[in-house]
């Protein structure tokens, strides 16, 4: 099996954490203000895992962390210490940035539909 | 291990609200890996969608493979049987070329796969200009064909041709050993070894549309080239895994799909023979609004081969003595009716009464009334659903069942 050209390129076991670029860019700030925390938007529960999300309820709260995965580092949306799912938002290279510089964030259920879970990401406050 | 080639992309629906990166190809490989199957996708992706695939390729086990592209394609539908409205670039990127024993690929947007293997399940994945799998090179020794109806009769080049006289001119041009036709809530017809067999879909209180499709093609994949079944098996269990993805809009693992038990659709002699059911279209057309969901609703149920008596386009407006009569007999001659129950229009209300005056099926529609004013309908044993894929659903499946 292979790729046809040198653009094809792997990312198989790899993790990388990049500097955000476009939507959620967390670079060209006032130095006054911390880009991290301005980090807010709704999305969808990515890679849900049915056996969590059952338990799931509107109004509920989820940590988002960063987890390892064999030797991936992924970030996860968690209930009751256990993986909720993912978040597939363009927001996910800088907020995984974010975290590794020590920014918390929850996610709060807005609505359910069976698998269909959509949650309002934000960062906790230095203070919170 | 499958491999498997196709489109990732940005989909989003408007009602019921729903946003994610998947296509055809990141659906079936999520499908795949759900099974616990070792899956490794090929596609094209852009730089912001690489984190996003990444992330769920150590969730949900898989691997992947990108070939960098400047902007990813969206899909954009307001419900689930919306056309989409598509946005991608306006370019052909180089082919992606895969050698390999086992492979699921779906036609792109963006470029071509080129193939060499020993087993292949191709679904064109095109519903303007879908291809043939070696047509761009691709030679595999066993081909499995799946597509719907409507890619089967462009990709033959005969609209008029019957589903089994389809497959045949199909199986001449693809050398196909196998051809799956989908057919929706009808189910699907399967091609191998010069046999037909029809598989059922099942009822579902809920449908899910969007990537229905992909997931029967995916769990085919699954079922014929990594568990071994035979083409027929391989197709029962897709459409049963359809269902659960349908019902609850997830992705099954193997335990739902085995303790899933939802009753098969039944499609009546008349219909087997070539009685196309009519459905009666109820509900109100004073509004843009109003309009606009009659036409929906009338568009949809004729793309699901109901024959559709709409008040709006096969009457016309009118005062009462010169329309109402011809209303009526439109419910009469009916098989079922699909009422829009929103706004509980006092002529849709009487619609319905009528209706079930005559024993006639109702599904009844409506996302913003209240369980007190739907009453009578649910006393009156009307499907009642506040999803509107869901509805035209459970329509078709009543009216292919009398």
């Amino acid at each position: 099996m292979s790729g046809s050209d040198s653009t094809f390129t792997s990312y198989e076991g790899s993790s990388k954490v990049k500097t955000g670029k476009g939507n959620g860019d967390i670079g060209g700030r006032p130095e006054d203000t911390n880009p991290c925390l301005e980090i807010h938007f709704q999305t969808q529960l990515s890679s849900p895992k049915p056996d969590v999300i059952s338990k799931l309820k509107k109004g509920d709260t989820l940590n988002i962390e960063l987890r390892t995965i064999h030797t991936q580092v992924v970030v996860a949306a968690i209930f009751d210490e256990e993986i909720a799912g993912g978040i597939a938002s363009p927001q996910i290279s800088s907020i995984r940035e974010c975290i590794q510089k020590g920014t918390k964030y929850r996610a709060k259920v807005i609505s359910i539909h069976e698998g269909l879970v959509r949650i309002d990401v934000f960062a906790l406050m230095n203070d919170e | 291990m499958i491999t498997i080639v196709g489109g990732v992309y940005y989909e989003s629906c408007i009602q019921p609200r729903w946003t994610e990166y998947m296509g055809s190809g990141g659906r079936a490989v999520s499908t795949i890996a759900r099974m616990n199957a070792d899956a490794n996708l090929f596609t094209y992706l852009d730089l912001k969608t690489e984190g996003i695939i990444e992330n769920k390729a150590a969730l949900e086990n898989f691997k992947y493979s990108g070939k960098r592209i400047t902007q990813l394609g969206k899909f954009e539908y307001m419900h689930g049987l919306s056309s989409p409205t598509i946005e991608i670039e306006q370019r052909t990127y180089e082919p992606i070329e895969i050698d390999t024993d086992k492979i699921l690929c779906f036609g792109m947007l963006e470029g071509e796969a080129i193939i060499k293997s020993d087993y292949a399940v191709y679904d064109p994945q095109n519903h303007k200009s879908p291809k043939h799998f070696h047509e761009n090179g691709s030679n595999t020794t066993h081909l499995a064909l799946i597509l719907n109806t409507h890619e089967a009769k462009i990709l033959s080049g005969d609209s008029h041709l019957e589903e089994k006289a389809l497959i045949q001119k199909l199986v001449e041009q693809s050398s196909a050993e196998i051809v799956v036709l989908k057919q929706g809530p009808r189910g699907s017809l399967l091609f191998h070894n010069s046999e037909f067999t029809r598989i059922p879909s099942y009822i579902t209180e809920k449908v899910w549309k969007i990537g229905s499709g992909d997931v029967f093609t995916a769990h085919f994949a699954h079922s014929w080239l990594v568990c071994g079944r035979s083409p027929s098996d391989s197709a029962y269990v897709a459409s049963k895994a359809t269902a659960c993805y349908c019902n609850k809009g997830m992705l099954p693992d193997q335990s739902e799909i085995e303790k899933s038990s939802f009753p098969t659709a039944r499609v009546s002699n008349r219909v087997q023979e070539g009685y196309q059911p009519k459905v009666y279209l109820a509900g109100p057309f004073f509004t843009l609004s109003q309009l606009w969901m009659i036409e929906q609703a009338r568009n949809n149920l004729s793309s699901l081969d109901l024959e559709v008596f709409s008040p709006l386009h096969d009457v016309g407006r009118g005062p009462a003595e010169e329309v109402v009569h011809h209303d009526l007999e439109g419910i009469r001659q009916c098989d079922v009716v699909f009422a829009i129950g929103d706004g509980l229009d006092p002529g849709t209300i009487y619609e319905i009464g009528y209706a079930k005056a005559l024993n006639k099926p109702v599904i009844f529609y409506a996302e913003n009334v209240t369980a007190e004013d739907m009453k009578m309908m649910s006393g009156s044993s009307c499907i009642i659903s506040t999803d509107y894929v869901s509805a035209i659903y459970r329509t078709v499946w009543e009216a292919i069942s009398i």
